[in-house]
Parts: C-alpha cells; structure tokens; sequence
C-alpha cells in the first residue's frame, strides 16, 4: 500500500532559514519527504538528501499540528523504516545540519590547501582550540610569516654538508647508491639506537672510512670506482669516494653493509653522515633495505638552487613542497600562476638543442629546467610579498626565456613578426578570448615583440638583455637568459587598441574610457621599452581584471563564472557576477605600496565572500591529478613519535601517476594550461588511473601490487594506515570497524556531515568485515590480530576503497 | 532532475542479457549504423592535405618550401587516382584539379572505390583562429558558443534514442573523454585497454574484484545534489560495466590482418608493423585499433580517437616530413578500417562512417620558420561504404583561382568557406544514423535555422556563399 490517503507527507528543515538575500547557488533548498509506504505493520519514510547533514531524524505524530515525537526505528541513508504501531500518523524529516565551520573548513582545506592532513583538520576544526577557518584563511594570505623548512631548501656549505634521518627500519642493512652515473664524498658516518644524531655508540663499522673498504662495506659492480680518499676528509686521513658507472637502486647495484648484531624491529635508529659535492655529484641516496631510513642528496633546493637539477628533480621538488608545506596557500596559487603563463620543458630543451652542438653533457635538460625553476622561484617572491601585483607576475613571465621560446618569440623578426606570442598573451595570459582586442591588435602587438630572444650572455652580463651573446655557446662561460637584439625589432610606431573603449558592462570608472595604446617609433635598444609598455598597459585593464578575477573565482569557489558577459552596472547582476564585480573594486584600490592590482586584496575578497563560504562552494569541484594524487597522500599524512610519517613520497615517484592521469608536470603543450574544470578531468580512463593510483600508494612494500604496473616508480610513496590509526585510536578500539572506519571518516571526508555518509561508512565497515571474496562477514574484522598481516592488508584495502569514492574526487 | 538523469543512467548503462551473450559469441548487433571519427589536432594543412594544384597561386612564391608539385597529366585517369602514383608529386585525383598528399596514398584504394570523399573549404561563421575555441565549436557543434559542454556526437547518441538499451553508445580511446562526447551522463573512455582495471592492494591483488564490486555499488546510492556528482557517478558505473565488455571484445588481441594474411592492419609493435612504419606510430594505431574493434564488435554507435602534431609554425615539410608522416597515419587508418570492417563482413563496413575533423586550415602562404600559421577553411575526409566518394568543393568550377582567387578569399590571407561542418554532419546524423529533422536540431542547434543556410546553401551569417549540404549520403 502507497500514500494511504490520511498520511500527508510534511517536510521541515529546522536550523535552516533561508534569508532574502541567499540565492540557490548559496543554499539548497529543504529536503522534503518523497514516500511514504506502510504495510505488514512497517512503514518506510523516504527523503531526499541535503548537503552538510550532521544527522538526519523521522518524527510522526498522531496529529498535523503536532506534538512531534521521535519515531523508532532505523535510519539507513535517505530512508527511515519503523513500525506502524500507533496507527496512521503524519511524519515530519528534522535535519540537523552540519556546523557551517565545517562546511567552511572543508573547502578552506581544499581549495588553499593541497586537502588537509590529519593534523590539519584536527588544528582548524576538530581539535582543542581549533582555530576555525577563517584563522587558517588569515594565516595563509601571509605566507611570509609562517616558518617553516622543508629539508629541501637547506644553503649549501662550503665544502660538507650534514645531514641526518630518523626512523624506524625493517632491516639491517644500508645501501649507499649514486641514482646516476656520478660520484660523491662521504665521511663520519654514524648510526645510533633512538633520535639523537651521534647520540650513542656507532652500530657500523668502519663508518669513519679509516680502514679499509674490505670487511665492511661490499662494493657492486657499477660502484667499481669506489675507494678511500686521503685527498678529501673531514675528519681523520680519510672519507669515501663513492662513484658510480651507472646509478643504483638495490643491494646488487650499492655499497653496502648489514650491521651486526642485527637492528632491533620498532625501535628508531639514526643516521647521519657528512658529503662533499663534486663537479660529478648528482644525486645520491642511503637508506636501509624496506624504508625507514631513507635520505637522498644533495637536498634537491641546493640542486635547483644551483642551476644542476633535472627536470625530474624540479617536479620532485614541486611535488614535495605541495605535499609538505605549511605554506599550501603559496602553493597552490604558485601552481595555479605557473599554469596560467604556462610554458613547455621540452620545447626549451629543443631550441637549446638547435643552439649546442655539444650535446655529451646533455646540458639542455639542465638549463631547460633551470627556466623553469628560475620563473617558480621568482614567482614565489612576488607571492611571499604583501605589495605583489599582477603585474609582477606579468612581468616574470615576460622576461622568462622559457616564455621566449615557448610561444616562438625566438624566431620572431622584423618583417616576419610570429603571431603566437601576441595571441596568447591576449587570449590567455590577460584579457581573455575575445575580451576587448581583435586580429589586427594581434598583428600590431606583434611588431613589438620582435627582437626579444633566449641566449647565453657572458658572465657579468646576466641582467643585461643588451648584451651579445658569447661566441662559443657550447664553451664559453655564461648564462642563458632574456636578450634583446634591436637588429630583429620592428622600429616603427605600432597603434594598439585604436577606436576602442571599455564596455559600458564594466560600468564606472572603466566605461567608455579609451585604451588605445601608441608605442612610438623607436630604434636601438630603447625600443625594448615596447614590451614593457604593453605588460604596463595590459596588467590593469578592466578585461584583465575581469578575465583573472574569473580564474581565480574558478580556482576557489566554482566552475560557473565567466569572462566577457557580466554586465557589472545589471541590478539584478548574479552572485557570480557580483563576486567579480568586488574583485575589480579591489583590484582598483592602491595597494600597500599604492600600486593596483595588490594580489591579497583580491584573493581576500574571493575568500571572505558568502559564496566562497557556504555551499556554493562546498565540494562543487573535481581535483586535477595534481590536486588528487597529493591529497591522497596527505590525507594520510602524520607525523610518527619516532621520526618520519605515517604517509610519505620522495617526490619523484608521483611523477609516473601524473603522466598517466595527463598531468606531466612542465610537459603542458597547449597555451591554456591544465583545467579548472571537473569535464576535462573525469572519464572512466581518468577514474581508473586514480584508482590504480591509489591502490598502488596504498600497497605495502611487502606486497607483489606494489610493483605491479608501475614497476619501480611507486616504491617510494609509502604508506601506513593502521600506523595513523595507532595514532588516533586506543588500543581496543582497533578491533572496532565501526572505530577504525570513523576515523577514516573523519579526516577524508569533512564537510559532507554524517548524515550523508552512513551509506559509505556502512560500506567501509561491510569491507573490514569481508576477505577478498567481499561475502558479508565472511571474515569478521574484529577476529583479526591488529599486528598481523591480514588486518593490515585489510586497512589498506578499505582505505584504498575510500580514496577512489566521488566525494574524494571532489573539493 | 537527478533522479530522472540517475534512472536513464542505468537503463542506457547496464548490460541487458542478451547483449552480454552477443558479445561473447562477436557477433554484431543487427542494424547498427556506425561512426568512427578521427580528430586531427593543431589545425591540419588543408592545402597540402587536398591539393589544389590546378590553382597558380599554389606556387613556390607562396609555399616555398611547402609546395608539392602537380601530377604528371599524362598519368590522369578520369574520376580515378592512379594506383601507383609518382611519390614526389601531388597524387591525381581525376578531376583536373585537386590532388593528393602523395603521403595519402594508401587510402588510393578507397578513393577508386568511390567510398572516400574528399570536402575541401570547410569551416564555419566568424571562424576562430584559437586552437581551443575552434576545437571547442567543432565540438560542441555550435560556433561561437563557449558555455555549450555538450558534443555533438554526444547529442547524436543520446538525444536520438540510439542509445537506448545500449552498454556502449559512444567510446573514445585516447586519454581524456574529448567534448565531442562529453555531456551529463558519461560515455566511456580509455586510453590503454591494458590498464583498464584495477590493481589490488593485497599480496597478488586477491582483493581486486572485491575493491572493484563495492566501488561499484557506492556509484548507485543517492547523494546529495553538488555540480560533478551526476557525472563522477554515472562515469564510475560506466567504468565498472565497460571493463568486462571490453574483457570480452578481447582487445587485447592483435590478430586482424590485411588482405594478403601476413600484413597486420594495425602495427602496434615490432612484431606486427609489416609496414615499416615508425615506431612512434605504434601508440597512436594501438589506439584506432582498440576505438575499431570496440566499434566493430559492441553496440557502440560512435567511437574515435585523435592524432596530434598538426600545429607546423616551422619545419612543416612537403613530400616528406611532419605533416606528410602525418598524412601516412591517415591514409593508413581509412585503409585499414575500410579492410577490417570489410573481412567482417561487408554489411559492417556499409554501416560505418569515418570522419576527420580539425580545427582550422592553415595560411595559404608558407611563413618564415618554414611552417604554416592558424587560418580557417580546411578539408574532411569521409568515408564509408555508402558515401558517395569524389572530390568535393575543390574543382574548376567552385575553386576561383589566382592571386584574387578562393586560396586568399578570406582577409585576404586565408583559403575562404563554402562548407560548414555542420552541413557534413547534418547528413551523418540524419542520413546515416536515422535521426528526424526535429532530433537533428537537437544535435546541431540551428540546423533548420533558414538563415545559417546549412541545408540548401546561400550566403551565410558573416557573408560568405556557402553551398549547404553536399549529398554525401
């Protein structure tokens, strides 16, 4: 029997009252009751869901106008099932919703941040003196004031470095390894029981390198060079030399030693060591047999720093600072610009290709990567700048040699003017697709980059775009850099923007004003000031308010905003419109410094707005590869007593992943860089990717999957779930499904509400009660021993189950 | 609204018995009208792809280095192409003026068949030289409309009720869903059958069916409305029933070869490129062969792929080169589906349409860096065992030529429109896979619009004369 005629289905949401000025996009509207079916003395009340649901509650009453009671029974997703003892009645749904702080926190950690670790979560929003997300908001819009070191930015010494780790290992034997052909000094090693760097007696033998290499340290065959060196120590007569043929990886291709006696299992240990770099020195890596203790370096700061890192190394380090950084603000916004004035590794390695003929050192790769490095370093100052402006970025990107050659400025000559440049510089870089300008700008802006060029100017002359260039690419000293070459420039005048006015959709101060932009005839090297002139010009235009203020909204809030057809002066102007319409008012307002366009003011305004902070925002978009791979990893994230994490990566290996799931970082072709945007990113190709990813991250080093499929390219993303769980959960309460799957519940899907999570909690529970077969209870979890293998290739599992559900798809 | 699109979902997504049995025994649903198309990224060379040489301002003062030079009259067979042709010229097309890429000439065979047509001058209204904005109106089907993120191709499969009831309507292997069939409810997409599944956590993956079937079954509870879950729901379902169609279209396989026995249509690896094709081609025919068989043997409608590298600012080439290996890769996927299609049997092929789209021609004059810049009109290849094949819109009676002629038509500097794309597909989706006048203009808004003039031809909205569709069908 369906509706029976006496029971009126009532809806009501308390705790939610909607005020005239919230539009929908802001908040949905009330849940209501759909059906109500009663029969064999049951009856079931079904509802449709609401976001952000702390607890969804039936109540009936025997009258319409109440008293409503509590109605017994059980709740299972959006449906209620009780008895029909009492009789006919009317029902009533109750939400109780989420804390909005939650909700709030949820996209803060999202959407500033790189997905919360679970000490993030605990210190905005559910541990004690949880500082709320606005707090954490203040926080990351000053970036220069949280401390922090990553290990990777550490200066180099003169001569040895130190370095130490602490963690808890699974063997006991240290493999020393160059990872490519190279070599390196290294003396004073030292391994000690507990925390304390040299705290104790030296568990290695012949650490110091003062005897001889034979009896205690066994040298592999691509180590063959390898020796003692009275040339260079730090301490005593000698250090090692390590060299390398080829690079190594395991026991066969390292030196190595197995400590004896044997390590003790669950104790931390540290190491540490002194190294001296050589003009050879790539990288190199100790660490034990199973992980624990793993250090490779030189620090990889110290690498790109130094103008010597590959290209594989600066997508390690992006990837570490994302994973790590108590900055992810700075971060995010970093990735989010670098992707803006995207340009390409590989087209750089192949113009310098064209311009060395020495190709033995393969230093294109270096240089390469070094603009690409040189463009994130600078960028991040500006960001670490409370006066930093659009324009600044503009700026950096303008002058990149990577940008130079990317969009075939290089070959750009009087006469001959290349289009691309211009193009996306309008198109993409400020004022957006067909925002204000047409071909002939284009073709007139042309003109006026003709003449900047890539090339190596000699030492000294390093910020002199005036310079020649030294004779001998291939051997003479230099640096490769911005050059301008008045001999390629188109010398006369150039008219930008002729006839053309704001929209009037801009309304005032912009509306009707002329931009037109003369760029006088100019010869020699003053007629550089072209290009300067044009960035001068574009960074503040109301189109490149609009289209920026668009990508940012985009970035933070949602997909749905839009450059080119808000009319700002429309009275009845959409929340969206409204909220880029606050972004150009603060893009307009002097900064600190008296400059427009100050990045916080905007960014403030797009992170204070309503939109931003309610459910307009929530969960509204889909992670790129980038966004999903490091917060699957964070979401794991917590530091151990002992040293190290419960979660951890070298960087390098995430780098297969990304390739996959088509996000090869500084490999981008196309000008528009990577996607805002859930459709671009979600195929079934895509979601496979990211569940073979996140079976792969969640894989004991212990298990055959671990390598299956990305060979050795995965070994190094480890993780520990029952490790965190020993963290979060009293010792009993590991035998708990319900307790274990909570603790997932919390950290993974804040913002969701627990109302609208039992589906998937029941799920996680029904899994940890299953073996492979997935038969409900086929294998009871709180059988399992918490220490054994099983129960923790269980954890794994479910974890992995979690972490390819849609909601961790979203942010 | 969710509700409604979380029903369709599952009738247009599982697999009814019945098909399940087909697809184990391969044998092809009946009355299946097929599509398969081919997007050439980065704006192809429509001048060097459909020659124009009876035209004197195809020279070497326009295209220097670029210039392929015009057939040897005396080989010109009339409406036919010659079967060995000379490699280093333009290949004749019979109509005493267009010709060839001579690296097109594998698909010499289709074009004698009569089943390869040839449209030269397509492009639309206001044509955009942007990569992306063009891209995007030839996806979505509708020019100048930014917001649409539906395609078309999409649109002819769902809005048609060709889907109804099918596991596969539409199907694209390359490694993002492209938008010509992205809309609310996902179609499926995969780059490598090889990876197309999941991995396991436990020792030996013993838990991968089990992490698979409850990924599933989370993909069918309700949720609470947010902008993607609509399409991250029905995309995670999709990926769960496609793995195990795809297990038994076998696409693992590689065992489809030519005519002679020994020549493997889709060189793949070392040991199937009898061609001697380049190894760096391997990817790309590892994809149309996976897109063909798919294609060939489910209730697919539509299935395609892409190829990048038609972007040639510089070192573009003319006999031999980028754009001409491009070309080769062309030639020989027509080819090669025209006979794997064929040796199923010879309803399949008469079923299926091939089509190429790319985003722009080039610019009729070659630039300083021995390459070509974004222009407008470029060509479309169809094919198909019931297309009427034969050059179309590059001849002496459409084609002005000279220095004031069609090849300079636009702005002065670009090859000017007479078809739009629109025309072309038009006729696909109505005559081919069957749709109304009225589910034509869902799928391409505008279609019966008498001012776009798609139908019948005249002057279009931004001026130009454009002769509507071309009988293809």
């Amino acid at each position: 029997m369906r509706f029976p005629r006496f029971l009126l289905p009532v809806a009501f949401a308390f705790g939610l009252l909607p005020g005239d000025d919230l539009n929908s996009a802001e908040l949905p509207s009330a849940p209501r009751i759909t059906e109500i079916e009663a029969g064999g003395g049951r009856t079931k009340v079904r509802f449709t869901p609401y976001p952000g649901t702390e607890m969804f509650r039936v109540l009936k009453s025997g009258s319409v106008v109440g008293p409503f009671h509590d109605a017994e029974g059980v709740l299972s997703g959006y449906e209620w099932e009780g008895t029909s003892e009492g009789g006919a009645g009317f029902y009533r749904l109750e939400v109780k919703p989420l804390d909005p702080k939650a909700v709030a926190a949820a996209t803060v950690l999202n959407r500033l941040a790189y997905g919360p670790t679970p000490e993030d979560v605990d210190r905005v929003l559910t541990g004690p003196g949880a500082i709320g997300p606005e707090a954490y908001i203040e926080e990351q819009l000053q970036p220069e004031k949280i401390q922090e070191d990553l290990g990777l930015d550490k200066p180099s010494s003169d001569g040895w470095e130190f370095v130490s780790s602490t963690g808890v290992v699974s063997s006991s034997t240290l493999y020393l390894y160059m990872n490519s052909p190279g070599d390196v000094y290294i003396d004073d090693m030292v391994l000690v029981r507990g925390t304390v760097a040299g705290g104790g007696s030296n568990l290695l033998k012949n650490g110091d390198f003062e005897s001889p290499l034979e009896g205690s340290w066994t040298i592999s065959a691509n180590h063959v060079g390898t020796a003692l060196s009275t040339t260079e120590k730090r301490g005593g007569a000698s250090s090692l030399h390590l060299v390398a043929i080829s690079g190594g990886t395991t026991k066969a291709s390292s030196v190595w030693q197995t400590t004896s006696p044997a390590l003790a299992n669950g104790q931390s240990y540290t190491l540490s060591f002194y190294y001296k770099r050589t003009p050879g020195t790539k990288r190199f890596t100790a660490r034990f047999s199973g992980g624990g203790i793993s250090v490779q370096n030189p620090s990889l700061g110290v690498l790109l720093s130094q103008g010597a890192a590959s290209i594989g190394d600066l997508q390690a380090w992006h990837t570490l600072q994302a994973v790590r950084s108590k900055r992810q603000l700075n971060q995010v916004l970093l990735q989010f610009f670098d992707n803006h004035f995207t340009t390409l590794y590989s087209k750089s390695v192949e113009y310098l290709d064209g311009k060395l003929t020495n190709n033995v050192n393969r230093v294109e790769g270096t240089i390469a990567t070094d603009f690409e490095y040189r463009e994130l370093n600078k960028w991040k100052q500006v960001l670490l700048n409370p006066n930093g402006t659009f324009y600044d970025l503009l700026k950096i990107s303008v002058e990149s040699p990577a940008m130079v050659i990317y969009l075939d400025t290089a070959v750009s000559t009087s006469g001959n003017a290349n289009e691309n440049y211009s193009r996306e510089l309008l198109e993409l870089f400020t004022m957006g697709v067909d925002n204000g300008y047409d071909q002939h700008d284009i073709e007139e802006m042309s003109r006026a980059w003709t003449g900047w060029r890539a090339d190596k100017l000699p030492v000294g002359q390093e910020t002199n775009p005036f310079a020649t260039r030294v004779p001998n690419r291939d051997l003479d000293p230099g640096y490769w850099t911005l050059q301008f070459r008045p001999a390629n420039h188109d010398t006369k005048l150039k008219t930008l923007f002729a006839d053309k006015t704001a929209s009037p959709r801009f309304g005032p101060p912009h509306a009707g004003r002329s931009y037109k932009l003369v760029l006088p005839a100019r010869t020699g090297n003053a007629a550089m000031q072209d290009g300067y002139d044009i960035i001068k010009h574009l960074a503040d235009l109301p189109y490149t308010q609009e289209y920026l203020s668009v990508k940012l909204c985009q970035l933070f809030v949602h997909e749905n905003f839009h450059h080119g057809v808000y009319d700002y002066t429309d009275p009845n102007l959409s929340a969206e419109g409204r909220l880029v319409r606050e972004c150009l008012k603060a893009w307009e307002q002097p900064g600190p410094d008296g400059r427009k366009g100050n990045l916080r003011a905007v960014l403030r305004v797009i992170l204070k707005s309503e939109l931003f902070f309610g459910h307009g925002a929530s969960r509204q978009k889909v992670k790129t590869p980038f966004e999903y791979t490091v917060s699957a990893l964070r979401s794991l994230r917590a530091p151990l007593p002992e040293g190290g994490f419960t979660a951890d990566t070298d960087g390098y290996d995430f780098q297969t992943a990304l390739q996959r799931l088509n996000m090869r970082l500084f490999y981008r072709e196309e000008p528009d860089g990577w996607s805002e945007f859930a459709r671009e990113w979600v195929g079934t190709a895509s979601l496979m990717e990211r569940m073979r990813f996140v079976q792969n991250l969640l894989a004991a080093s212990t298990s055959s999957v671990k390598d299956d499929d990305y060979g050795t390219d995965g070994i190094n993303n480890t993780t520990d779930p029952v490790g965190l769980l020993k963290l979060k959960v009293p010792g009993p309460a590991l035998k708990d499904a319900g307790a274990v799957v909570d603790v997932f519940m919390k950290y993974l899907f804040i913002g969701e509400g627990a109302g609208n999570l039992s589906q998937d909690r029941q799920a996680a529970i029904a899994f940890l009660n299953s073996n492979d077969t997935g038969i409900s209870d086929s294998s009871k979890f709180s059988t399992l021993d918490p220490n054994s293998a099983v129960y923790d290739a269980r954890v794994r599992g479910m974890v992995s189950f979690l972490l390819s559900l849609p909601r961790f798809q979203e942010q | 609204m969710r509700l409604a699109l979380a029903a369709a979902a599952a009738s247009a997504l599982g697999v009814p018995p019945a098909l399940r049995q087909a697809l184990a025994s391969g044998a092809i649903p009946k009355s299946s009208k097929k599509v398969f198309f081919i997007f050439l990224r980065g704006g192809n060379d429509g001048l060097n792809t459909v020659i124009p040489w009876g035209d004197d301002a195809y020279n070497t003062v326009n295209r220097p280095t670029l210039h392929i030079p015009a057939p040897d009259p005396l080989t010109s067979l009339k409406g036919l192409a010659p079967a060995s042709p000379d490699l280093t010229r333009a290949i004749d097309l019979g109509n005493g003026f267009a010709g060839l890429h001579p690296g097109l000439k594998e698909a010499i065979p289709v074009y004698n068949a009569g089943q390869l047509a040839v449209v030269h001058r397509v492009g639309y209204p206001r044509q955009s030289r942007s990569h992306f904005d063009s891209q995007r109106y030839w996806e979505n089907g509708v020019p100048r409309d930014n917001l649409l993120g539906s395609g078309l191709l999409y649109r002819a499969v769902m809005d048609t009720g060709l889907a109804e009831g099918r596991a596969f309507p539409a199907v694209s292997v390359q490694s993002k869903n492209p938008l010509v069939l992205r809309g609310p409810l996902a179609m499926t997409n995969l780059s490598d059958p090889r990876r197309y599944d999941a991995l396991g956590v436990s020792n030996n993956a013993t838990d991968k069916q089990k992490l698979l079937n409850f990924m599933a079954a989370q993909h069918q509870i309700e949720y609470p409305t947010k902008d993607q879950r609509d399409l991250l729901f029905t995309t995670g379902l999709n990926l769960r029933e496609s793995i195990d169609i795809l297990k038994a279209v076998g696409v693992e396989k590689n065992n489809i070869f030519d005519k002679d026995g020994k020549t493997h249509l889709f060189p793949i690896d070392a040991a199937s490129n009898q061609k001697g094709f380049p190894s760096g081609w391997y990817s790309y025919f590892s994809k149309v062969k996976t897109a063909a068989q798919i294609l060939a043997k489910t209730d697919a409608v539509v299935a395609g792929t892409e190829i990048g590298g038609f972007d040639t600012h510089s070192d573009q080439g003319g006999v031999t080169g980028s754009h001409a290996n491009l070309m080769r890769q062309i030639a020989w996927t027509v080819y090669a589906i025209r006979e794997y299609y064929s040796s199923i049997s010879p309803a399949l092929w008469e079923n299926t349409v091939i089509v190429t789209l790319s985003e722009f021609g080039r610019t009729s004059k070659e630039n300083g860096n021995e390459g070509t810049d974004h222009a407008e009109a470029g060509p479309m290849l169809v094919a198909g065992g019931k297309i009427k094949g034969g050059v179309y819109q590059c001849d002496n009676a459409s084609w002005k030529t000279g220095p004031q002629g069609v090849m300079f038509g636009a702005n002065s500097r670009y090859l000017s429109r007479s078809v739009d794309y629109r025309s072309v597909f038009g006729e696909i989706v109505r005559d081919h896979l069957g749709a109304s006048a009225a589910q034509l203009e869902e799928v391409i808004p505008g279609y019966g619009n008498p001012r776009e003039v798609l139908q019948n031809g005249g002057t279009s909205l931004d001026g130009a004369k454009i002769v509507g569709e071309l009988g293809l069908l």
